[in-house]
């Protein structure tokens, strides 16, 4: 994995998203159709702009903390920040917003523990920048790899003071 | 609002969105637009934990993870953050959830810090 470039921005993204209850096994096996539900929805809404939209995985807890069974991972969409929306069915809609350091990576569907490893490890724990008690997540910025030896470009977001 | 996982949803955000205060049954069921009397029904029913545990262990993760990765913040400093009135409340509930105190929980040798990293 080639070093990322980083820089630090501030985020003020509205989201739809979709939360899943349970094990990062389970949730591997269920992202694909909660995209899909969230994609459907987003198209039925006209939410979709080309060159604007993103999508995102957040993970809202520490899987060395909470039961497995309790982890908390959303799937997202970035949705522009003055159109109505009535949410439905499973789907909410929330806003991420503050400090971020940003990773911007180029790699493959098997690099994405490497990337946060070195987002955590070899740039905030060792860096200036202090922590700030939000959820991280990763927001593709082409499209996620299908396979295992294409690449893709991913931002990897965390919260800082 | 009919559909509770939206509701268990919002009711999360509202927490970790607050989670230097003090929050109340009145504020949560503001927060959705419901009574006190119909969020409280509707929570009972659709989830496994009482509200107060839910509210607890939401705020006692959250607070493990920053202490974890914030190792010059004091214990003291956390319980206020988490909304507890003194470390000696925050103590308490933590070692009651996680079997040990802040100060045991953040020395242990484990890569807990380094497994926020681990994500799939």
């Amino acid at each position: 994995m080639e070093k990322p470039i980083v820089t630090i921005e501030n985020a003020d993204i509205r989201i739809i998203y979709i939360r899943f209850r349970g094990t990062y096994q389970e949730f591997r096996k269920n992202s694909r159709k909660l995209f899909q539900q969230l994609f459907d929805f987003a198209e039925s809404n006209n939410l979709i702009i080309p060159d604007f939209t993103k999508v995102l995985t957040i993970y809202h807890d520490n899987p060395f903390i909470t039961n497995e069974k309790q982890l908390r991972t959303s799937v997202a969409m970035t949705v522009p920040p003055i159109i109505p929306i009535e949410e439905s069915g499973d789907i909410c809609i929330t806003e991420i917003s503050g400090k971020f350091g940003v990773g911007h990576f180029e790699i493959t569907a098997g690099e994405y523990g490497a990337a946060w490893n070195y987002m955590y490890e070899e740039w905030l724990f060792p860096g200036e920048q202090k922590p700030r008690d939000a959820v991280p997540f990763e927001l593709y910025v082409t499209e996620p790899p299908k396979n295992f030896k294409s690449k893709s470009f991913t931002d990897i977001y965390i919260p800082i003071e | 609002m009919e559909n509770y996982i939206r509701l268990i949803n919002k009711t999360e955000d509202y927490i970790e969105a607050n989670l230097d205060k003090k929050i109340t049954l009145k504020e949560l069921a503001a927060n959705v637009h419901l009574s006190e009397y119909h969020f409280h029904r509707i929570f009972k029913k659709f989830s496994q934990e009482t509200l107060n545990n839910f509210i607890t262990r939401i705020k006692l993760e959250r607070s493990g993870i920053y202490l974890k990765v914030n190792r010059d913040i004091t214990i003291t400093e956390i319980a206020y953050r988490y909304g507890y009135c003194d470390s000696s409340s925050y103590c308490k509930a933590f070692r009651k959830h996680f079997g040990k105190s802040p100060s045991q929980f953040r020395n242990e040798q484990d890569n807990t810090s380094a497994n926020l990293t681990n994500r799939l």
